[in-house]
C-alpha cells in the first residue's frame, strides 16, 4: 500500500517536470548557455591559447581559470577519506575475502602494467586531449583494485599500505598548494599561471601549459590515493577465521 | 500541445527527468539502505546528464583547440563539463561516506533493512 503512494508521488513529480521541460529552451539551440551571448564562456573558448598555452579548454578552466575551485574539490576528497578512515580504522573483525582462482591471478598480473601505463598516458596528455587528471587517477586506482581483488588485501598492503597511501595523498595536496604559491612569490595572485611568468612552452606539446602540467599530475596522484584508500576501507567482507 | 513539443524538442532533458524520478522512487520505496544509496546515485547521474545536455550546441565540436588548421567555429560549452566534474567528486565522496555509515548501522542493529531496524526499536546509546 505504501509503495503505491510513493509511486503516485514519483509520477506526479514527473508530470510536473514535463511542464518544466516544455518551458526550457530547445535542446542544442544554446539560447542560454551559448558562448555567442555568454561572455564568460566566450572568453574561455576564444582566449585559451593566448592565456594558458594549452589546447583543451576544460583543462584550462579546471587548473587555471578556476584553479581554486579544483583545490576545493581536492579538499572534498580529502574530507571524505578522513571521515571514512576515522569511522572504519579500528574495525578488526573484517577481513578481505579474495578468490583463489589461478586464471584471475594470471590475467590480472598480465593486464596490470598496461592499465598503469594507460592511466599515466591519460594523465600526462590531459591538457592537449580528452581525459585529464581525474579519469587518469581513477584508471590507475582501478589497476590496483584489480590486484587487490585477485591477490588479497595483504598482498597489496605489502607495497602500498594505508600509511603510505595517505602520505602520498597528503603530499599531493601539499604539492598543489606549493605550485600555487610560486605565483604568490612572483607577486601575483594565488594559482595564476602565465601572467606570473611561468613558461608555458609550445602549445600542443606534452610539456606545455606551465603550472597546468604540474597541477594535473598532483590531482591525478590525489585521486588515485583517494580511490585506493576508500576501496581498501569499504570493500571488506566478514570472514570466519 | 506545448508539452508535446517539449517532449519532441528536449528529449535529452526528458531522459534526465525519467532517471530522476526512478531514483526518487527507489529512495522512497525501498527499505534496503544499500538500494537507497543506489537510488541516490541514479539521481546524481540524471543531474549530470541534465547539466551536460544543457551545454550542448548544435553542430558544436569538442572544446579542444587546434594550432595548425583553423578549427571549427562552434564549440560546445566547456563550462558545464567542468562543473559536472565537481559534481562527480562530491557524488563519490558522499557515496563512500554513506556506505561507511551503513557498515556501522549493520554492526549496531544487525540488519540494513529499515523496517527491521524500526521493529527492533531504536537503541539509543
Amino acid at each position: 500500500m505504501k509503495k503505491y503512494i510513493y509511486f503516485i508521488i514519483s509520477v506526479s513529480l514527473f508530470i510536473l517536470l514535463l511542464f518544466v521541460n516544455s518551458e526550457l529552451p530547445p535542446f542544442g539551440s544554446g539560447e542560454n548557455t551559448s558562448y555567442l551571448n555568454n561572455y564568460v564562456v566566450k572568453k574561455y573558448v576564444d582566449d585559451v591559447l593566448d592565456d594558458t598555452g594549452v589546447l583543451s579548454s576544460i583543462a584550462a578552466i579546471l587548473y587555471d581559470y578556476r584553479g581554486f575551485d579544483t583545490l576545493g574539490e581536492a579538499t572534498v576528497l580529502y574530507t571524505s577519506v578522513l571521515a571514512v578512515s576515522v569511522m572504519l580504522k579500528n574495525e578488526k573483525k573484517y577481513y578481505f575475502r579474495h578468490t583463489e582462482s589461478t586464471y584471475l591471478k594470471t590475467v590480472s598480473k598480465l593486464i596490470f602494467p598496461f592499465i598503469f601505463v594507460y592511466g599515466i598516458y591519460i594523465t600526462l596528455y590531459g591538457h592537449i586531449s580528452p581525459g585529464g587528471a581525474f579519469s587518469g587517477g581513477v584508471v590507475i586506482a582501478a589497476g590496483f583494485i584489480l590486484i587487490m581483488l585477485s591477490y588479497g588485501k595483504k598482498y597489496c598492503e605489502y607495497f602500498l599500505d594505508y600509511y603510505r597511501a595517505s602520505m602520498i595523498e597528503s603530499l599531493s595536496m601539499l604539492w598543489y598548494i606549493t605550485v600555487g604559491l610560486f605565483s604568490v612569490l612572483a607577486g601575483y595572485q594565488f594559482l595564476s599561471n602565465k601572467i606570473a611568468g611561468i613558461p608555458t612552452g609550445v602549445a600542443g606539446s606534452v610539456f606545455s601549459g606551465g603550472s597546468i602540467f604540474l597541477l594535473n599530475a598532483a590531482v591525478a596522484i590525489k585521486v588515485f590515493g583517494t580511490i585506493y584508500i576508500l576501496f581498501s576501507f569499504i570493500a571488506l567482507e566478514e570472514v570466519e577465521r | 500541445m506545448k508539452v508535446l513539443y517539449g517532449i519532441l524538442n528536449n528529449y535529452y532533458y526528458l531522459a534526465a527527468f525519467v532517471l530522476f524520478c526512478i531514483g526518487f522512487y527507489i529512495i522512497l520505496a525501498s527499505p534496503n539502505l544499500i538500494k537507497k544509496v543506489i537510488g541516490m546515485n541514479i539521481m546524481d547521474t540524471s543531474v549530470f546528464l541534465f547539466i551536460v545536455a544543457s551545454g550542448y550546441i548544435k553542430d558544436g565540436k569538442v572544446p579542444i583547440m587546434s594550432t595548425s588548421t583553423p578549427g571549427p567555429t562552434v564549440y560546445v560549452n566547456p563550462l558545464t563539463t567542468a562543473f559536472v566534474l565537481t559534481g562527480i567528486v562530491i557524488a563519490v565522496s558522499k557515496t563512500a561516506y554513506a556506505l561507511t555509515l551503513i557498515t556501522k548501522i549493520h554492526d549496531f542493529y544487525g540488519s540494513i533493512d529499515i523496517d527491521n531496524i524500526y521493529k527492533s526499536g531504536w537503541k539509543w546509546l
